[in-house]
């Protein structure tokens, strides 16, 4: 159980970094594939398959973050939890260049 | 090859003015081009930016440590979440958004046509240049088209170099087995200096070469007289 | 038994001194106390610093004209190399080490750290491979290939010399103190503490060594993992940078650099730690916003290993790609604010006190904004195409570095010294050394921004007059000049306090944490019994525990059979848990790293038929070990006064080593996700894929060898039954068959992994495999033999628990490493077997 609790400050994160490697992965892959080039309507498949793969991980977060809160714990490690999840949170912002950046060399 | 070529514009100056200039023949802060040109535009904004945070948390750290009580005014939480949070993150989210918008523009920025394409290649400790799909080469010497954009493919024959012409543009690796693109643009017709900026051996010092950009009516001239490649492109 | 009766406080201290303390003489061999591992940690690493800094004026008095002749271009490639190599690996990361070992048991309210006898082994190693390193200086035949030795420069191409190995066998070498320092820390933290401190009452600096050594865990494993495959192309020409053979140079920067920026923040957070630490005690109030900066500290843990790639801004991956670095990297900047504006605010809302480590602190706060400022610049993509590479980066990395860590560590310095030598300062060199080193840090790194960005490269050795550099590289030269200068009468400022400096009764700042509570210089036991800890523990009073610790009025406060005994405590609460028995002083650290390092010296001299031989040896040596360690009988528990009994750790459920073993499984998982990410990277980026011959796959012995793997896993149970024996020796046997299988899958292929990196990826993966077999092989028959010895029974199965984790650890990567090939054909476009 004490595990637990100390996962908990550290779970938003460990998805940051997961989220982090595999958007990394898949822009990697997908201008190795062309995806870039197959073109749906305005938007290229590979750009397509970032935006999605970064609100699915923005929903991640949200989803464990509001896990490691459910016990309405309000003791001080849960204040630490509640802050450095919602830091995660607000680190996706790092992602927000799928939207609109050059997405191969 | 150790030359000590292409610092020709120091001549006109003397050194005390170099001291607090910005100018010289391998000077970023002395841009030719649009390329150079955004990124030194970036540098004086960032510089500006830096300089009045940098006075400010100094400030504050003075203040607090010499006039023990001034700071006591603002609670603790709300130094921190104000001065530690809110300000850096808007400051960084317009930096970071600006940077980006900036880099994309470098990135695509096409000027005087379509984009002269030429290719770099490094070897210890020297460049090669190949134009027109490899017919023609140079030796040390670049041979570009004023106001034109240049799209330089470098790569290299042994180990990494980069290539790095600070007055037209950014530096871009020339790693073997790879073939990465930089853009440089030079405005005017001139000689401008380059270097290698990645360590890669002894030699690594006197790799410079220069970068000679010629007015358009006569680059083309000026590119038929360049030797003919011994071996074809890669 | 119940607790003796209560003791004088000098008898109980010669009691804990003949249990704890180090013998003189010889015996010093055998030191295993973290005070005495920590000091040596901390002096061994201040005469780097010097040795790295002699290299800097090297390079500073070549760089101070044009056409200097001073040095030659291969001997200025050496000077600038070691001078990198030597501040990091030798100076930065062992110093904190020695610091945190030395304060973070008696921070903590314990007696020592989890595991002396691994801290003694690191300090060995990091002795005698930093010795390796600056010999390799003295002898001419240093590293030359910079100091993140860039392939292919430092490949057997065009470092055909012995130079690139003594940095890939030096380094490797001491990053095993790294690892096990950070496995220690982090059990000890987890740990040891006094009964009461829950994880949230520690003193901040013991919550940023835990999550330092959270990174270390994570951050050092792809450096080690891209030494061993550089050292394995250089030695037996497996492929995996040559890009003529598939290999790809851009592999190597990714895994140095993914253990080289959570690096930088590895070296500032101690720092910060400590400053969290002074600046308090010098303001005489309680560290603002505990909680966020903890927060902060966790955010910027993460964010760290986020950031790698803004070292490769130019090798031309694509700007989308990049963007998520660069935001990473600028964001880096927010949880550091939140230190700063917390110690702001802290110093706001208190009287601080103007003292020599508030004078450094302040040296502190000006160069570390400064290079911050510089850092977040460098961190715009368009701005680091120019400034890459050229001085300007080296003026921004020396901001960073000396503001957030050298000038945190003077005033930790001159705040902790009086600690060590139970002498305080007298304060006559103090102040004028401060200026010298501020001011001449200041001439010497500021011009050096203007320098780069007036297009000085890195790392060149001259310069032609015409350039224009020559004013400002002078300027650097003497204001290097001017620091070193400074920092001599920093060394002999500290040493006059180490001699004349007066003694003082007890906690000369005032502090609240509890390393003031214990006699200074400290004694070997640290504290003669252990607090109880009702408070957050930077809010304590040692003038008044002090004296009540020293009689034997807290937890232990009376020895029992020589023991070096502990309290372990539940994680998070601090809710004591156990009696934690640590083992002797011994010789064993010594010899083991004695063999580790002849194991790295075989390598170096080619001698490879020779190096299994030494591994053995470590690996008999370190079996050794264990022969302190274990009970033959079940005890009941024992009392440790105020009424509590508690366990003996080896019939708890999660003693220190279960957690060590499980932090050193996760480093090692961080290896195997390296080695399997680094193989896909070359499949997705290196040129000349797919390979021209076919993948080998040999199903029939990956099919038996993953039956066996299957067979070892399910019989190496976790609890004693009378069938344990039997089981055990069912999982030896499989696991023997599993090493037949796969010894002979490779000794077939070993050829083909040569030819190309996708073989040779193939051949790295089932070594790894092979290499866990073979420990998994050595612990089952260890747990053999234990449970014949009488060491194990049904409250004492940590041996067989141990295993399991080892077991299913080989189980889950062995399978992966099977299926691997199929996984890398399918890839490469499906040349079958």
């Amino acid at each position: 159980m004490s595990g637990r609790a100390l996962l908990g400050i550290l779970i938003a994160w460990i998805g940051w970094a997961g989220g982090f490697l595999f958007l990394y992965a898949v822009q990697a892959t997908g201008c190795r594939a062309g995806w870039n080039e197959q073109m749906l309507g305005p938007i290229s498949l590979l750009r397509l398959l970032l935006i999605i793969a970064t609100a699915a991980i923005v929903l991640l977060l949200f989803w464990l973050t509001a896990k490691a809160q459910r016990d309405g714990s309000t003791s001080s490690l849960a204040r630490i939890g509640v802050l450095a999840n919602g830091a995660a949170l607000l680190a996706t912002m790092c992602f927000t260049g799928v939207v609109w950046l050059r997405l191969c060399a | 090859m150790r030359q000590a070529i292409g610092f020709r514009r120091v001549f006109v100056f003397s050194s005390p003015l170099l001291l607090t200039g910005c100018t010289g023949d391998l000077s970023a802060l002395d841009p030719a081009g649009p390329f150079a040109g955004a990124i030194a535009n970036l540098w004086w904004l960032m510089l500006a930016g830096s300089a009045v945070i940098f006075l400010l948390v100094l400030a504050l750290f003075l203040l607090v440590v010499f006039r023990p009580g001034t700071g006591r005014r603002v609670s603790p939480s709300r130094w921190i979440w104000l001065g530690g949070i809110v300000f850096p993150l808007v400051t960084l989210v317009a930096l970071i958004g600006h940077g980006l918008m900036r880099g994309e523009y470098i990135l695509n920025l096409g000027i005087g046509g379509e984009p002269f394409n030429v290719e770099a290649r490094g070897s210890m400790w020297r460049w090669d240049f190949r134009y027109a799909e490899g017919v023609r080469t140079s030796q040390g010497t670049l041979h570009i088209p004023a106001g034109r954009t240049v799209v330089v493919t470098a790569t290299s024959n042994d180990v990494i170099h980069s290539f790095w012409a600070p007055r037209l543009g950014g530096k871009i690796d020339a790693i073997p087995g790879h073939a990465a693109t930089i853009r440089i643009l030079a405005d005017r017709p001139g000689i401008y200096g380059g270097v290698c900026s990645e360590y890669c051996g002894t030699g690594h010092d006197g790799m410079s070469f220069e970068v000679h950009a010629h007015a358009q009516e006569d680059f083309e001239a000026i590119l038929a007289g360049l030797p003919q490649a011994q071996e074809p492109a890669r | 038994m119940t607790q003796a009766p209560r003791k004088s406080a000098l008898r109980l201290h010669r009691e804990l001194t003949e249990i704890w303390g180090t013998p003189p003489g010889w015996g010093r061999l055998q030191a295993v106390n973290h005070t005495v591992i920590g000091k040596r940690f901390m002096l061994t690493a201040l005469v780097f610093f010097a040795i790295g800094g002699i290299l800097a004026m090297l390079i500073r008095t070549q760089l101070a004209t044009t056409q200097s002749a001073f040095l030659d271009a291969a001997t200025y490639a050496q000077v600038f190399t070691m001078h990198g190599v030597v501040m990091m690996f030798l100076f930065a990361i062992p110093f904190f080490e020695g610091l945190a070992m030395y304060l973070l048991p008696k921070m903590l309210g314990s007696r020592d750290l989890a595991f002396p006898r691994m801290s003694a082994y690191g300090y060995w190693c990091y002795l005698f491979g930093g010795t390796f390193l600056v010999g390799a200086l003295v002898t001419g035949v240093a590293p030359d290939g910079g100091w993140f030795m860039y392939t292919p420069l430092s490949s057997s191409t065009y470092s055909p010399g012995v130079n690139a190995d003594v940095w890939l066998l030096g380094i490797t070498f001491v990053e095993i103190s790294a690892l096990s320092a950070a496995v220690e820390i982090l059990v000890s933290v987890l740990k040891l503490r006094a009964p009461g401190m829950s994880l949230t009452r520690m003193p901040i600096f013991a919550w940023y060594m835990l999550i330092v050594a959270g990174m270390m865990l994570i951050g050092f494993p792809p450096l080690i993992l891209g030494s061993i495959l550089l050292e394995a192309e250089r030695a037996f020409g497996l492929p995996f940078f040559d890009p003529t053979r598939g290999g790809d140079p851009l592999l190597w920067q990714h895994l140095f650099w993914l253990f080289g920026h959570p690096e930088v923040y590895i070296i500032f957070l101690p720092a910060a730690g400590a400053l969290s630490t002074i600046i308090p005690t010098l303001a005489r109030r309680p560290l603002e916003g505990y909680e966020i900066v903890v927060a902060a500290v966790i955010a910027l843990a993460f964010l760290s290993f986020g950031l790698w790639v803004h070292h490769m801004y130019t090798v031309g991956i694509p700007h989308v790609a990049l963007s998520f670095f660069s935001a990473a990297s600028g964001l880096a900047a927010v949880p550091t604010g939140v230190q700063i504006f917390a110690w702001l605010a802290t110093l706001a809302h208190g009287k601080p006190r103007l003292s020599v480590p508030m004078l450094h602190i302040f040296g502190f706060m000006f160069v570390f904004v400064l290079g911050g400022l510089t850092g977040v610049m460098l961190a715009m993509v368009p701005f680091d195409w120019q400034a890459h590479d050229t001085h300007f980066v080296v003026a921004h990395l020396h901001y960073v570095l000396v503001g957030g860590f050298v000038f945190p560590m003077l005033a930790a310095a001159y705040y902790w010294l009086p600690h060590i030598f139970g002498r305080q300062a007298v304060q006559h060199l103090s102040h004028a050394a401060f200026w010298m080193i501020f001011i001449g840090f200041n001439l010497t790194f500021f011009a050096m921004h203007l320098t780069g960005l007036r297009g000085m490269p890195r790392r060149i050795s001259t310069y032609p007059p015409e350039a224009g550099w020559e004013t400002l590289n002078f300027i650097s030269s003497m204001g290097g000049f001017i620091m070193t200068t400074g920092f001599a009468l920093v060394a002999l400022d500290l040493l006059l306090l180490a001699v004349f400096g007066k003694p003082f009764r007890r906690n000369p700042w005032q502090a609240g944490t509890l390393e003031w509570a214990m006699p200074t210089p400290p004694t070997a036991y640290a504290f003669a019994s252990l607090p109880e800890i009702s408070a957050r523990a930077d809010q304590l009073d040692p003038d008044r525990l002090g004296p009540m610790l020293a009689s034997g009025q807290g937890y232990l406060g009376a020895t029992r059979h020589g023991w070096m005994e502990v309290i372990g405590v539940d994680m998070v609460t601090g809710k004591p848990e156990q009696v934690v028995v640590l083992p002797k002083r011994t010789g064993l650290p010594l010899l083991t790293a004695i063999a580790t390092g002849s194991f790295f010296a075989l390598l170096l001299v080619k001698l490879y038929w020779l190096a299994p031989i030494a591994l053995l040896i470590v690996a008999a040596l370190f079996l050794l070990w264990t022969r302190d360690c274990g009970l033959k009988s079940d005890l009941a528990d024992l009392p440790v006064g105020h009424g509590t009994n508690l366990p003996h750790h080896y019939q708890t459920e999660q003693p220190p080593s279960y957690w060590a073993m499980a932090f050193t499984l996760t480093a090692d998982a961080t290896l195997f996700a390296s080695l399997l990410f680094g193989s896909l990277f070359l499949w997705l980026s290196a040129p000349n894929w797919p390979p021209e011959s076919a993948i080998p796959i040999d199903v029939t012995t990956s099919l038996i060898a993953a039956a066996a793997l299957v067979v070892a896993a399910g019989f190496g149970r976790a609890t004693f039954t009378g069938r344990t024996e039997r089981n055990l020796c069912i999982v030896a046997l499989a696991y023997g068959v599993a090493l037949l299988a796969l010894g002979y899958f490779l000794i077939n292929t070993h050829g083909e992994a040569t030819q190309h990196a996708a073989m040779a990826s193939i051949f790295a993966v089932k070594t790894y495999a092979i290499l866990h077999i073979f420990v998994g092989l050595i612990l089952s028959l260890f747990c053999l033999w234990r449970v014949r010895s009488g060491y194990v029974s049904v409250r004492r199965d940590l041996d067989l628990r141990l295993g399991r984790q080892w077991h299913l650890f080989t189980l889950t990567t062995g399978l992966i490493a099977l299926a691997f090939p199929l996984v890398i054909n399918l890839l490469a476009g499906g040349a079958g077997p």
